[in-house]
């Protein structure tokens, strides 16, 4: 039972630091060489792109025409973002200014014998056999390719969370102590009595059959 | 249209649930606080009985009041400004 919870807790464990690292925005430093739409078959990696109601036009075949944005990263290995509205759930980016990132991202594009690096704030994976895109979220113009601006998206919404857990957590010892351990007790208290009556009457009446046996042998 | 309603419905929704978490939270601790204040004021009537009930009962009434519009503003007003300024930063910048 013990190892069923620990193997339990490891993987849940896992889900979590997944679903953060797949949803909490990231920046990176890049160049874009390319920006463009094409035409793509949305199958079963439909989880990685935008639900259907955001926006997004899809045809009878299922395919959908989606923004991409080429870049090249500091190590010369290319890296490719989708540029897609989100919409009003999930992920709570409420980005719909996907045209505009577009015109920024065309407007930023460099080859690599004069570059113009950016940094590029985007949340999903890069998965290239599952055709899995990154969302990108917004642009921005940096100094160069070392230049790693701070992430503070995600290290807000990672001490917001924090301290949500934290609340629920007292919350829950607040609730024990007042409610369930008095509740607990009292019911002790209820069964001690009870229990107090039962081992009196056993008494009582161990003794009437001690004296009855006692009386029928003679003594 | 419809996604714009059910964004409004889930955030109502998740905020009144913290709202009612909250509230029986707070409310929790502040008589738990009074009881020991009525513990420390009558130390020869300690404990629980229907003398340091009332005087609990009596001192909540006004709390539950500012707790009220306290807990409007935290839980309910906050989240939708934090989802305003997500808007403006992620569309307009």
């Amino acid at each position: 039972m013990r190892w069923f919870l620990t193997v339990l807790g490891v993987i849940f464990g896992i889900v979590v630091f997944l679903f953060l690292d797949y949803t909490l925005p990231s920046k990176q430093t890049v160049r874009i060489t390319n920006t463009y739409n094409r035409l793509t078959d949305i199958g079963a990696n439909a989880f990685f792109y935008a639900s259907p109601d955001t926006g997004t036009v899809q045809n009878a075949q299922g395919q959908r025409d989606v923004r991409f944005i080429d870049t090249v990263r500091p190590n010369g290995k290319p890296y490719v973002y989708r540029n897609e509205d989100t919409g009003w759930i999930w992920p709570p980016y409420f980005k719909y200014d996907s045209s505009n990132l577009h015109a920024q991202a065309t407007d930023l594009r460099s080859t690599s014998a004069s570059p113009q690096w950016v940094s590029v704030t985007s949340y999903g994976w890069r998965i290239a056999w599952l055709s899995v895109y990154p969302n990108a979220v917004s642009i921005r113009p940096v100094a160069g390719p070392e230049a790693a601006p701070f992430n503070w998206a995600a290290q807000i919404i990672l001490l917001i969370l924090g301290a949500l857990l934290f609340l629920l957590w007292r919350m829950w010892n607040q609730f024990r102590e007042r409610t369930i351990d008095p509740a607990v007790r009292s019911a002790d208290q209820a069964w001690d009595r009870l229990d107090a009556r039962a081992d009196a009457a056993r008494d009582r009446a161990r003794g009437r059959m001690r004296r009855w046996w006692d009386g029928l042998r003679g003594r | 249209m419809i996604a714009f309603l059910r964004l409004i419905g889930l955030v109502l929704v998740v905020e009144l649930i913290f709202y009612a978490l909250i509230w029986v939270y707070i409310r929790s601790l502040r008589r738990e606080e009074l009881e020991k204040e009525w513990d420390r004021r009558h130390p020869e009537r300690a404990g629980p009985g229907p003398e340091r009930a009332a005087f609990v009962r009596r001192s909540m009434l006004g709390f539950s009041k500012t707790l009220r519009a306290r807990l409007v503003g935290l839980v309910l007003v906050l989240p939708v400004v934090a989802i305003v300024v997500i808007i403006v930063i992620v569309n307009y910048n």
